[in-house]
């Protein structure tokens, strides 16, 4: 699949867009909206507690970008929730973590994040997904996705969190999570641009069509 | 007397008061933490009074302020949701999602009362944006399971496609 390289005008207001950019894990994965003034934001989880609701392009300067085919109201009810969130957005601290079924639900539309017992945060990449599922639309069927292909990965996060002064509970909770599912964010860009009907995206579905992605980025915006 | 802002809580101590609130309905009201109260039925909040002025006179006002602040906050969503011909503009859904979360922030999810509703007027457009805002707190809303099934009929009249709009919905989180 191809990506559009992302720009303030390739939404209208009624619209979303699904971006991808480079980041420090591989690539990394947010939502484009138009706010009440029209301007054209980016939200992300740009890090541990670190959620960012910013001017197009942001600090990460180069998006690609995948429309999701949403029902026209569906897709302005999404707008309007990213709204809220976006103003939330310096009150709200979600952790960075990667338990993907244990952090279902821990996302409400009006931004509140609450760990769920079992979960430990979210990825730039789930974080888009459960924005999506809090309004009932699940993009991705994470249970096809496998368990424990990456503990290089984990242990990275885990690394970067400790070096980054995250409390060390947190960090163990993280390096702890051998079986962790990994859900990229190349994947979540794949998923949104299937047909709705389409979704909830499998493992076996999704995961070819990744790489494509992520070649799409690279011809859009050159790895720095 | 002295109602509490949501920004400026003072400091009350945790202590159980008895009155009688309101449209002759009992309520035991306790004080759960600064700012805040929590009424017996377990489905309101009301602002806290301080307790050590309060009286039966005190907590009857605070409950009229309580409800003047509830009304306010459910006014335009009721309103878009009621009324067929509402402006359906990303702005004015964005209003309805703005006024439900300030609801549900307010007062709880079950503030946001779906079990009364007269599907022959309602707007279709602001159903969708409520059902999908809610959907986190569906088993919460009062009356959600009967609007998401009345909403096919009414999105069909006013020509929306209910299997697209209300896709995902009847899924579990």
């Amino acid at each position: 699949m191809k990506l559009q390289g992302a720009h303030r005008e390739i939404i209208s207001e009624e619209q979303v867009a699904i971006v991808v950019s480079h980041g420090g894990f591989g690539c990394h994965a947010g939502i484009l909206f138009k706010n009440a003034s029209k301007e054209t934001y980016v939200l992300h989880l740009a890090w541990h507690k670190q959620l960012e609701a910013e001017l197009f392009p942001g600090k990460q300067m180069c998006w690609a970008a995948t429309i999701p085919n949403l029902p026209k109201t569906t897709a302005k009810t999404l707008v309007a929730n990213l709204r809220k969130i976006a103003k939330k957005q310096p009150t709200l601290k979600i952790e960075y973590g990667v338990k993907v079924l244990e952090a279902f639900g821990s996302f409400s539309a009006n931004g509140d994040y609450k760990a769920t017992k079992k979960g430990n945060g979210l990825t730039c990449a789930t974080f888009v997904t459960e924005i999506l599922r809090a309004i009932g639309i699940p993009i991705l069927d994470e249970r096809t996705w496998p368990e424990g292909v990456n503990q290089a990965w984990i242990d990275a996060i885990a690394d970067t969190l400790e070096q980054k002064g995250a409390d060390a509970d947190h960090v163990a909770s993280v390096r702890a999570c051998a079986n962790a599912r990994r859900i990229l964010p190349a994947e979540v860009a794949a998923g949104a641009n299937l047909p709705f009907k389409e979704w909830p995206g499998k493992h076996n579905t999704i995961s070819p069509l990744a790489p494509a992605v992520v070649t799409s980025l690279t011809q859009l915006c050159p790895r720095p | 007397m002295t109602h509490l802002a949501l920004d400026r809580p003072r400091e009350v101590r945790h202590i159980p008061v008895n009155g009688r609130l309101g449209q002759n309905k009992n309520f035991f009201l306790e004080v759960k933490q600064p700012s805040f109260a929590k009424l017996s039925d377990n489905t309101n909040w009301l602002w806290a009074i301080h307790p050590t002025s309060v009286t039966k006179q005190e907590i009857e006002l605070d409950f009229q302020y309580w409800q003047q602040e509830k009304n306010a906050r459910t006014t335009v969503w009721r309103a878009n949701l009621s009324n067929p011909s509402a402006d359906g503009s990303v702005d004015a859904i964005s209003d309805t999602v703005d006024s439900l979360l300030e609801a549900i922030e307010f007062g709880g999810p079950s503030l946001v009362k779906l079990d009364n509703l007269n599907f022959e007027f309602i707007n279709a457009e602001h159903l969708i944006a409520i059902l999908r805002t809610t959907f986190t707190w569906k088993e919460e809303v009062p009356g959600w399971r009967a609007a998401l099934n009345a909403a096919p009929a009414i999105l069909e009249k006013q020509g929306l496609n209910p299997s697209e709009e209300l896709f995902g919905l009847d899924s579990i989180i």
